[in-house]
């Protein structure tokens, strides 16, 4: 900056020659007889600046200063307060929050099973009413067979008979049928 | 065209007003701005203290700025012992600051560029942080002068030389100040009388008169602050030894 060096160079310029000016030039602040005026208004001036700072303005502005830092405090303490109660009410609301949802999935679980085992207690009804029904129906198919294997004999029989009759003229019925069973058996496999 | 000095002359403004010890007392211009000095800053400071809102207006955050730096500059340089003199420094940092800156008010005065206001200043410091550290460390007060560590037998050159820079301190701080403000003064002086002299080509120490003034607005808060944080320095010197 050269504002800044011209300063500096006049400054050496002038401290450097100092005696010699003051002495050349007369400066005025080196001045003896006028020393004691400015030490008295100096006094003066200070004493009265120190009492009117120490005693009025200091004070009040460091009153003033600290209650502020309190109440800064204060609302910061406040608000820190604030924000642990909302922190804990949220962490309450998510407990109630788990343990309904917990609740909730209990429910549906319970719920389901329960559908399940009433679906499966009903399919087995059924498949026991049914399995007893076609029991039921083989035994009777198994019966009218047996019936009918029965009544096949006595028909074979009574074919015979009626053939024999009337190819040989006359037939013995018990001779046919114990000759009809001897063939059904032989034949069976 | 008057001598760039003729603006540091002491004139008296009243008739004598009283004597002390054969000196003649009278109001002069440097009385009036000293006087100024106290009014202007504690009409603003009283001003700034006044209401004590919580929250502070133009004036009040200006005093409370004041305060902190003032307040800030001593709990880092001295410590919690130097809230004694927290007024003190206060006082004496504003009284030192207002000085400078009614200087630089056109047809102003400038008290802090005088050697006896300076001396007197830096010698009542010097006197006073004397006091304080033989007060609190008793005959303890002189290992000042012998720094802590070093080898005995460097004791006959090291004692000489500490002692002479402390005794130097006063004439470092004032003549710091008083030169600073007289060399502005000066420099802002000639340049004016170059304006004059060049006529139309005075626009060219016009335009470096204008940047100087800042500069010695700048240099005037800075030689404040230098001033009160030696003092502070010195103190804390006293008050903790090495």
């Amino acid at each position: 900056m050269p504002v800044q060096a011209l300063r500096t160079s006049v400054a050496a310029a002038a401290l450097i020659g100092l005696p010699f000016a003051a002495q050349a030039a007369g400066m005025p602040q080196f001045d003896l007889t006028r020393f004691p005026t400015q030490i008295f208004w100096l006094v003066v001036c200070f004493a009265v600046l120190y009492f009117l700072m120490a005693k009025a303005v200091l004070p009040k502005i460091g009153k003033t200063i600290e209650s502020r830092e309190h109440k800064i405090q204060a609302d910061l303490d406040a608000a820190q307060k604030a924000n642990d109660a909302a922190r804990a009410a949220g962490v309450e609301q998510d407990k109630a929050l788990a343990e309904a949802r917990g609740q909730a999935s209990g429910l549906i679980r319970e719920a389901s099973e329960a559908a399940a085992a009433q679906t499966s207690a009903k399919l087995h009804e059924v498949s026991d009413r049914l399995g007893a029904e076609i029991a039921a129906a083989e035994k009777r198919i198994g019966e009218q067979r047996t019936q009918t294997l029965a009544g096949l004999g006595t028909m074979s029989t009574e074919i015979a008979t009626a053939v024999l009759g009337k190819l040989v003229g006359s037939a013995d019925p018990a001779q046919v049928a114990r000759a009809v069973d001897e063939a059904a058996k032989a034949g069976k496999p | 065209m008057a001598s760039p000095l003729e603006q540091f002359a002491i004139q008296d403004l009243t008739a004598p007003l009283f004597s002390i010890g054969g000196h003649h007392i009278a109001v002069t211009n440097s009385a009036v701005f000293m006087m100024g000095a106290v009014v202007l800053s504690s009409g603003l400071l009283l001003a700034g203290a006044g209401k004590g809102a919580m929250i502070p207006g133009r004036i009040q955050a200006m005093a409370e700025l004041f305060y902190e730096f003032i307040a800030n500059m001593i709990r880092d340089n001295v410590g919690s012992a130097g809230k004694k003199f927290f007024p003190f420094i206060f006082s004496l940092f504003i009284f030192t600051l207002f000085g400078n800156i009614l200087g630089m008010l056109p047809y102003g005065y400038t008290f802090t560029s005088q050697i006896a206001v300076t001396f007197f200043m830096a010698m009542v410091v010097f006197l006073g942080v004397t006091l304080i550290g033989l007060f609190k460390h008793g005959l303890h007060f002189f290992s000042l002068f012998f720094p802590h560590g070093a080898p005995l037998f460097t004791a006959p050159i090291l004692i000489p030389i500490e002692l002479v820079s402390y005794l130097s301190r006063p004439i470092s701080l004032s003549v710091r100040l008083f030169a600073n403000m007289t060399v502005g003064h000066v420099l802002l002086k000639v340049l004016a009388g170059f304006v004059i002299a060049l006529g139309f080509f005075g626009v060219i120490p016009l335009v470096v008169l204008v940047a100087i003034t800042a500069l010695e607005l700048l240099v005037a808060l800075l030689q404040a602050y230098i001033f009160t944080i030696l003092c502070c320095i010195y103190l804390n010197d006293a008050l903790h030894l090495h």
